[in-house]
C-alpha cells in the first residue's frame, strides 16, 4: 500500500478530508530528499515524515484498537478516535476511497479539509507575527482574510486575533487622548489607528475622534 | 588534551559515516498523504477540524 495506494493521486486528494496516521514499528527507512527545494530527512515509505513519527504513532495508538491480528490493517475513527469501521489486508486506492467516503458521510456537522485548515492556520500565524512586530495593517489583513473563508469554523479562527487587534487599537486611541497639549501628535496617532486598523471598530472610533478634533491651526 | 582530540575525531568520523549511510533519494515525491507526527496531535487536529481519522498499521511486533 505504501508504494501503490498511498501514492495514488485520487487517494491523496481523498486523504485531505481525513487526519492520517501511520503506525509502523520499524524506523530504518529514512532517506535524504529535496521537497519543494528544501533538503529533509524523511521516511521513504510514508511521505514527508521522519520514521520517528510513524514509530511514535505505533507506540501511542496500536493498543487502542482490539482484535488486530494481521497487517496491513486500517481503522477509521471519529474525530475523537472512536472506531467506526475497519479494513483488513491490502486495499487498492479505489477500495479505500469507497470505504472512506462511506465513513466520512457518517460524521455529522461541518467538517474542515486539511487544505483549508492549513491555509487558515498559516493566516493566523502571519497575523500573529505581524501583530508582534507592530505591523497592524498586515495583521488586520491576515485575520480579515480568514473571516472571508467559507466555513463558520474557519471564520471563528480569526476571532482571538481580531479581538486583540481591537484591544490594541483602543489602547492607541487612549494613548492619543492622553496627549494633552500635543494636538499634532494626537492627530497623528488617531490617523494611524483609523488607517491601519481598517475595517475594525477601533478604526471607526479613531476616525470619529479625529473628525471631532478642532482643525489644525494655520501657521 | 590529546585524548579529547582523539575522541572528537572519532565522533566526527562516526557522524560523517552516519550521514553517508543514509541515501539521497533523487525522485522523492513532491506531494503525498499528510501523515500526522503523533496520535495525540492527530486527535487534536481531528477534533478541531471535525474530521475523521484514518489509522493504518503496517508493521506489527
Amino acid at each position: 500500500m505504501e508504494s501503490s495506494t498511498y501514492t495514488d493521486k485520487k487517494f491523496i486528494a481523498a486523504s485531505r478530508n481525513w487526519v492520517n496516521v501511520a503506525a509502523h514499528t520499524e524506523s530504518g527507512h529514512e532517506v535524504d530528499a529535496l521537497i519543494q527545494g528544501k533538503r529533509v530527512t524523511v521516511c521513504e515509505h510514508y511521505w514527508n515524515i521522519p520514521c520517528k513519527a510513524h514509530a511514535t504513532c505505533y507506540q501511542q495508538a496500536r493498543n487502542k484498537f482490539d482484535g488486530i491480528s494481521g497487517v496491513p490493517a486500517t481503522v477509521f475513527t471519529s474525530p475523537e478516535g472512536k472506531e467506526l469501521d475497519r479494513a483488513v489486508g491490502g486495499k487498492s486506492a479505489s477500495e479505500m476511497i469507497n470505504t472512506m467516503d462511506d465513513v466520512y458521510a457518517k460524521i455529522p456537522g461541518e467538517k474542515l479539509g486539511a487544505v483549508e485548515w492549513r491555509m487558515a492556520n498559516k493566516l493566523v500565524e502571519e497575523g500573529d507575527a505581524a501583530f508582534e512586530k507592530g505591523e497592524w495593517k498586515k495583521s488586520v489583513e491576515a485575520f480579515t482574510k480568514i473571516t472571508r473563508l467559507p466555513k463558520k469554523a474557519l471564520k471563528e479562527m480569526a476571532t482571538p486575533g481580531l479581538e486583540k487587534l481591537e484591544t490594541k487599537g483602543r489602547e492607541l486611541i487612549e494613548d492619543a487622548n492622553n496627549k494633552i497639549g500635543e494636538p499634532e501628535e494626537k492627530r497623528k496617532l488617531l490617523r494611524k489607528v483609523a488607517e491601519e486598523f481598517k475595517p475594525l471598530s477601533c478604526s471607526k472610533e479613531a476616525a470619529a475622534a479625529l473628525k471631532a478634533m478642532p482643525p489644525p491651526e494655520k501657521k | 588534551m590529546r585524548h579529547a582530540t582523539v575522541v572528537a575525531a572519532i565522533i566526527l568520523a562516526a557522524t560523517a559515516m552516519g550521514a553517508q549511510e543514509r541515501k539521497f533519494k533523487k525522485n522523492y515525491a513532491q506531494d503525498g498523504v499528510w501523515w500526522a507526527a503523533s496520535w495525540d496531535e492527530a486527535v487534536k487536529e481531528a477534533k478541531a477540524r471535525n474530521a475523521p481519522i484514518h489509522f493504518t498499521i503496517h508493521k506489527d511486533n
